[in-house]
């Protein structure tokens, strides 16, 4: 006998509102349905009457664990409109700051699900290592969440010698406490009983449902905004990006546990390379020319888009946000089929959704 | 570097064609957008992820387009629901009878969210809350809204 089961929208197991439908037999999943909307704050329509100084800063609130890169990709889309030339050392600072935001979401994300498996002990130590990024961003931006570190034109604030060395620190702790959880959850046999074969997308469902980001990576998709269509000076840097071939939620983990030492490798080259030139244009209200543009860029969860459309005011005409839960969250139905009712709280999060930056 | 971002102008008609062409090719349909230019007028656009860029095959004047949710799925279903919902645009063929985003009784399930001016939705929201359907309650707490825009606050 079929059976519904609602989770959520607000559910012990979801750390964001979304409400899942679940058509069970005994404690099989035979259908579900997603329902989004719980958190809509109405920011696309706030941008379009505020200046690009203040859509900056409104922007960069969308999100509060990836806030830098909806600054970021924001600005360089009216950079792009408006033909301003941003310098390389502006470039590498956004870079920077971009891939410790990656470092934090990713030891955040990998504390939730072996909080949700039941291995708290590693939770809190993923969190802990966490908490050494947050100190790290504390120390380059002054802020722990919002970092106010770019406007149209650059960024706000350079970073010194020392700080350089704080940093350069801060990642050798973080690199060989996550090279110890990379180990741990290769070899516990308790993450592989529950992580393994659950929540399965296939190759081929990632690719016709639109998966991006580490969750398509994770279904052996090779995706990443930084590798196919560089932007900003990503093609300045020796990176690889991390796939994996079984699909499942022990995919979802591992992919996410290796970017980790993929983002430490990037900084260290940036701070190597780290070039002189000018922070940015000036801190005046620019005026943008008439134009569109669509600009992506790989936030931690995948490709995050803002198409700008400018009218030649202050203000933009339309800012269009898509953030990578947009896409991902349609893959739930397919993995949640032919599951267990008890891992659905698994395999929901393993997508590190970010329902309120969807809803945005 | 740059990401390119090529605009081809496009007719309703064709776009059922492209997009299956696209969908053959495995191309990802990154996102569709839509606004209303300066003369108020739909512009749609699809978003195709051919890389190293971006092909934008717009769609300008008409609010009324077929829809592509058959040949990409939910990549393009949810993002024509959401411009069902904020904009008005009509997709035919697609399923509206389910709110993506919005609450069904916001705005008495009108939606639009995006075209409608700031102050009527202002005025709508506050008059709802003080339950005044003539929305004369709201006439102060607009004058407020209004005097902390013009004071830049």
């Amino acid at each position: 006998m079929s059976q519904i089961i609602p989770i959520g929208p607000y559910h012990p197991s979801l750390e964001e509102p979304v409400h899942a439908r679940l058509v069970t037999e005994g404690e099989v999943i035979k259908d579900a349905e997603v329902f989004i909307g719980y958190n809509h704050r109405g920011i696309e329509k706030l941008a379009m009457e505020k200046n690009y100084i203040q859509a900056t800063t409104l922007v960069e609130r969308v999100c509060g664990i990836c806030s830098h890169i909806h600054a970021m990709t924001f600005c360089m889309a009216c950079e792009e409109i408006a033909g301003m030339k941003v310098s390389k050392k502006a470039q590498y600072i956004r870079v920077v700051i971009e891939e410790l935001e990656r470092i934090h979401s990713h030891l955040l994300w990998l504390g939730i699900a072996l909080h949700i498996i039941g291995h708290d002990s590693y939770f809190m130590k993923s969190w802990a290592d966490r908490e050494v990024c947050m100190d790290i961003l504390e120390e380059l931006t002054g802020n722990r969440v919002n970092y106010g570190m770019c406007i149209v034109g650059g960024v706000r604030r350079d970073i010194s010698k020392s700080q350089m060395e704080t940093v350069l620190k801060g990642l050798d702790a973080i690199e060989e406490s996550t090279k110890e959880l990379t180990d741990f959850v290769m070899n516990d046999r308790t993450v592989a009983l529950k992580t393994q074969g659950v929540g399965v997308l296939t190759t081929e469902a990632a690719i016709r449902i639109g998966a991006i980001g580490p969750h398509a990576r994770a279904s052996n998709v090779p995706v990443d905004v930084r590798i196919d269509a560089p932007h900003s000076c990503y093609d300045e840097f020796d990176f690889k990006i991390a796939t994996y071939h079984t699909c499942d939620v022990f995919a979802r983990v591992v992919v996410r546990a290796l970017e980790v030492f993929e983002s430490i490798k990037i900084i260290r080259q940036a701070f190597k390379n780290m070039p002189g030139g000018a922070l940015n244009l000036g801190k005046s209200i620019p005026t943008i020319a008439p134009g569109e543009y669509m600009c992506r860029n790989e936030a931690p969860r995948g490709q995050l888009s803002y198409k700008v459309v400018a009218n030649g005011t202050d203000k933009p005409a339309r800012v269009s946000i898509h953030v990578p839960t947009f896409k991902n969250a349609p893959t739930l139905v397919e993995m949640l089929k032919g599951d267990q009712v008890d891992a659905a709280g698994l395999i929901v999060a393993s997508i590190d959704p970010c329902f309120s930056c969807m809803d945005r | 570097m740059k990401q390119e971002y090529k605009v081809i102008p496009t007719q309703p008609e064709e776009i059922r064609h492209i997009a299956r062409k696209m969908r053959k090719d495995n191309v990802i349909l990154a996102m569709i957008h839509g606004y209303l230019d300066e003369n108020g007028e739909a512009v749609i656009s699809y978003e195709f992820q051919v890389e190293p860029g971006i092909e934008s095959y717009c769609i300008r004047g008409h609010a009324r387009v077929p829809s592509i949710s058959d040949i990409y799925d939910k990549a393009a279903e949810w993002p024509e629901r959401e411009l069902n919902e904020l904009f008005g645009f009509e997709f035919e063929g697609l399923d509206t009878s389910k709110r993506l985003f919005l609450p069904d009784n916001m705005l008495s399930g009108q939606g639009q969210i995006i075209v409608t001016p700031m102050d009527e939705l202002i005025r709508d929201r506050y008059s709802e809350k003080a339950g005044d359907p003539d929305g004369n309650a709201s006439g102060s707490v607009i004058e407020k809204v209004s005097d902390t825009e013009r004071s830049g606050g």
